[in-house]
């Protein structure tokens, strides 16, 4: 093929994906003056237009409402044209093929995310808002803080399941010292140092088993995720522990779970995830620590032999893990003023979830921290854009089992090509 | 000349970025072995993933048997008499020999339960036709590299190939165990098998092929019939350029001693004495599993030690891991870069730097511009070649991952550097270019240990020679009165020695 019809493919694979995109986003405009104009029935749709009418709105915004259903026919007809001519384009061109290669394996998190809140600003009308956004946010907080330490389990090429345990044992634990001293201020400091300690002991703990005695990651978290849950339940008698205004190191600590800072904008649970990721990505891409996670997580065996003290290592990163899901185990029991003997139960598994379809490979070696939280803001969305359409929450679950599946899927597919 | 079995023409290959076939020709002639011949990168591999269609081809066509094939995986391929054994062989280790010969092939009674006897029955006559005395009932483990290569051949007798391509089957066989192999090569080609032998020891070529077809930078250079061919045209078609002296090895003068061992011993070595002294290569011969190997891992902090003393440069040296030998300056290049002397996953840099982060520290962070100039200056100086430095290790040829090896090592700035095989399954040029840096480092006063099945290697490039077996040091020889048969004969000795005891 010739450079000029090359050059056609490309200009025309441009103008569908602009027009394309164009379409879909005046879509999602029409969506957002006019409720959820996808899914009203024929009749709630006239008596919409109606009222758009009699409220004096004209124009294109009225067109878009009434033909959304075909303008989003036409958009995804445009782009797959678009993606027709790209997949021509990369029979012929190496260079087009590379840079497919690339936005497919390294950037494809991003472009999920950029597809997904496409697709769910289209839902709802209060889908795409800062409100909303702070509020997805706020709700991953919790397992965003576990998956980051997840991440470096993942990493190595083992895995910790026992952070959603740990999670509640140090809320557990910190709401107990709140509790049993109501008088005494400095009890919130306490109460904080206590569940940080608790997770750092816990991952020690699964790094002393995992990295020390060489036993499965696997096995040896499932063993502490028992173990920890079955100590929260001796620790509350199997009974929530509540806070109480009265205790005086109600205010301070419930803060870490309820505060916001600029006005009340922004969440305190956001500022600790953004910090915490922020610290993982220095951690693993500027140290030597990170480098050696990445050349264990590669081949642990090259790892020893190039002089890396590899039980030190991975201890750490298990520790780390831990810690996390220490100070999880306070953003959550602060934010509900309650630690509950079932808090954090299954938060492993969003944990886990977040860092996969955040594209981390579970062979360990290979990924992205920042990716991670990606991951996380994907499941939040969906179950976000799943209560606001009022899908029931037991359907939630089951979406999010497919979406897991369709990650690993992609993840597996992009290594054989490889 | 026989029948043709298979033939290539005009294969055409392109990955992105790299033209990796063009118009290259194979032909396979009954009962003839064709050996097919390059540097690391000439294309051999991609040549033989095209037949068993593990890649599709870009243009050509492949005739079977006069007929046009194109296969989609390697079973379809077998299936049709194709049979390809890889040089990591493809073996279960935790099953037996008759479970692996009818891997997915189980045959089954009328009932559908496994007809065990009549799968054990078949694989000892296959075993019998290739010679080898096993019970097929006999784990994988327990079974030599030879044994298991037999194995695999016995498989592809199971699936009656007509064509059987070898890919370095000798690489990892000690020499007695060659001969035996070529055994059983003259014996397929009397049955009239076409054999595709690919290797990187050109010896070979001369003892079993009949002909070669030689491939350079993926294209077809030509095919010969091996009686018409010499090492030296044979080289110069493989590199395009005429190697004159194999080993570039230069006299240094000798300096103070560097590393001095004293009555070692371990589970794997026995009362190793040795000295190693600064600017000098002391070889280290001996068979596969003397201890070589087991010696230089003892050294590295691998293997516990028993007793024995060891001074490196003058002070007591002692390591328990590798990072405490690395810190004292002593460091080891695995024999396996692909096993464990690199992170493929990781990226040029990171694999050079991998030893010496410390070195290019700034508070805790690493210093990403001392990194770059440091790894570029190893990439000109060792002459690696990649399109960049953040390209992954494994997208390497086998010497530039060699020399990305090196560069690790050489980062730490060892006194002692320990070099298992350092020209294993490299080209003819790669290797030069390893001796040449080996003798730069010499000059500089690294003491260096080589340790290396390949005899020329070993006494090209020593300026003395230990000889190991079975965990002892058996002698040593000084560079000028070494050879072949003195070593070999060091070898032998013990082992006559043995066998007048156990009579």
């Amino acid at each position: 093929m010739n450079s000029q019809s090359k050059a056609i493919l490309f200009v025309l694979m441009l103008v569908c994906a602009i027009l394309g995109l164009a379409l879909a986003a005046s879509v999602v405009n029409a969506c957002h003056s006019f409720d959820n104009v996808l899914f009203l029935d024929g009749a709630a749709r006239s008596a919409r237009v109606a009222q758009a009418v009699e409220a004096g709105e004209t124009g294109l915004k009225l067109t878009l409402f009434q033909n959304a259903f075909w303008l989003l026919g036409l958009a995804i007809l445009l782009l797959a044209g678009a993606l027709w001519c790209l997949a021509r384009l990369n029979k012929v061109s190496e260079r087009s093929r590379g840079i497919t290669k690339l936005v497919l394996t390294s950037y494809r998190p991003l472009v999920i995310l950029v597809l997904v809140t496409l697709v769910f600003s289209c839902l709802h009308v209060r889908f795409f808002t800062v409100g909303n956004f702070t509020n997805i946010l706020r709700q991953i907080s919790h397992y965003a803080i576990l998956a980051a330490g997840v991440y470096f389990a993942i990493l190595l090429g083992g895995i910790d399941i026992s952070v959603g345990s740990v999670l509640a044992f140090s809320g557990a634990m910190g709401a107990f010292i709140l509790s049993r001293m109501p008088e005494n201020s400095w009890s919130a400091l306490l109460a904080i140092g206590a569940a940080l300690l608790i997770g750092i002991g816990a991952g020690l703990a699964n790094g002393f088993f995992i990295a020390r005695c060489g036993l499965q990651p696997m096995i040896v978290t499932l063993a502490t995720m028992s173990i920890f849950r079955g100590l929260t339940l001796v620790l509350t008698n199997g009974a929530a522990i509540s806070l109480s205004k009265k205790m005086a190191g109600y205010g301070l600590f419930t803060g870490l779970g309820q505060g916001a800072v600029l006005w009340g904008a922004l969440p305190i649970p956001i500022i600790l995830m953004a910090l915490i990721y922020a610290l993982a990505f220095y951690l693993l891409n500027r140290t030597a620590f990170g480098r050696h996670m990445y050349a264990i997580g590669g081949n642990e065996e090259a790892s020893l032999l190039s002089g890396i003290n590899v039980q030190k290592v991975k201890t750490l990163a298990y520790t780390i893990s831990g810690l996390l899901a220490g100070v999880a185990g306070i953003v959550v029991t602060a934010r509900v003023a309650s630690a509950t003997p079932t808090a954090g139960q299954s938060y492993e598994m969003d944990a886990i979830a977040a860092v996969v379809i955040g594209g981390t490979s579970l062979r360990g070696g290979e990924g992205k921290v920042l990716y991670t939280i990606i991951g996380a803001l994907i499941i939040g969305m969906l179950n976000n854009i799943l209560n606001l359409t009022n899908v029931s929450s037991y359907y939630q679950t089951v979406v999010k089992g497919i979406v897991i599946l369709a990650a690993v899927l992609l993840d597996a597919k992009s290594v054989k090509k490889d | 000349m026989g029948k043709m079995i298979l033939q290539l023409k005009g294969i055409d290959k392109s990955f992105p970025g790299v033209h990796a076939l063009r118009e290259v020709d194979l032909n396979v002639y009954e009962g003839e072995v064709m050996a097919l011949l390059g540097e690391n990168g000439a294309g051999k591999s991609t040549l033989m993933k095209v037949l068993t269609g593990v890649l599709a081809r870009d243009g050509g066509e492949i005739l079977y048997q006069g007929k046009p094939v194109s296969y989609r995986n390697v079973r379809q391929a077998q299936d049709d008499g194709i049979a390809i054994i890889h040089q990591e062989l493809n073996l279960i280790p935790k099953m037996r020999i008759y479970e692996n010969i009818f891997l997915g092939r189980e045959r089954k009674k009328k009932s559908g339960a496994l007809d065990i006897r009549t799968m054990i029955e078949t694989t000892r006559e296959l075993l019998e036709r290739v010679r080898v005395q096993l019970d097929p009932r006999e784990r994988i483990e327990n079974l030599s590299i030879a044994q298991q290569q037999m194995v695999e051949i016995a498989k592809a007798l199971l699936l009656d190939a007509k064509v059987i391509v070898m890919d370095e089957p000798t690489d990892a066989l000690p020499d007695e165990e060659v001969d035996s192999l070529f055994g059983v090569i003259r014996q397929l080609k009397a049955q009239g098998k076409g054999l595709i032998y690919i290797t990187h020891r050109l010896k070979e070529v001369f003892e079993i092929c009949d002909r070669a077809t030689i491939l350079r930078d993926g294209s077809f250079i030509g095919e010969l019939p091996v009686r018409e061919l010499n090492m030296e045209n044979l080289v110069s078609m493989m590199v395009g350029r005429e190697l004159t002296e194999q080993f570039p090895y230069v006299k240094t003068a000798r300096g103070r001693e560097m590393l001095v061992v004293k009555g070692l011993s371990n589970a794997h070595v026995h009362d190793i004495d040795l000295t190693l002294y600064a600017g000098e290569v002391l070889g280290v011969a001996g068979l596969v599993g003397s201890g070589r190997t087991e010696l230089a891992k003892t050294l590295y902090g691998l293997y516990p030690w028993e007793k024995g003393e060891v001074t490196l440069n003058g002070k007591p040296y002692r390591a328990e891991k590798p990072s405490e030998a690395i810190a004292q300056g002593l460091f080891y290049m695995t024999e396996d870069r692909k096993r464990n002397g690199l992170v493929m996953l990781m990226d040029v840099a990171g694999n050079i730097t991998l030893s010496s982060l410390s070195r290019i520290r700034k508070g805790m962070s690493i210093d990403a511009k001392a990194e770059r100039e440091i790894v570029s200056d190893y990439i000109e100086k060792i002459n690696i070649r990649t399109p960049s430095m953040r390209q992954r290790a494994r997208n390497l040829s086998g010497g530039n991952q060699q020399k990305v090896v090196l560069s690790k090592a050489l980062m730490t700035e060892p006194n002692v550097l320990i070099l298992d095989e350092p020209t294993r399954g490299i080209d003819v040029g790669a290797k030069k270019e390893i001796y040449h840096l080996i003798n730069e480092m010499k000059e500089r006063g690294v003491a260096i240990l080589m340790i290396s099945s390949e005899m020329p290697e070993i006494l090209g490039m020593s300026d003395r020679i230990l000889v190991l077996y079975d965990g002892r040091v058996r002698g040593e020889l000084d560079r000028e009165e070494a050879t072949q048969e003195k070593i070999m004969s060091l070898i032998l000795s013990d082992i006559q020695r043995k066998e007048a005891v156990s009579v």
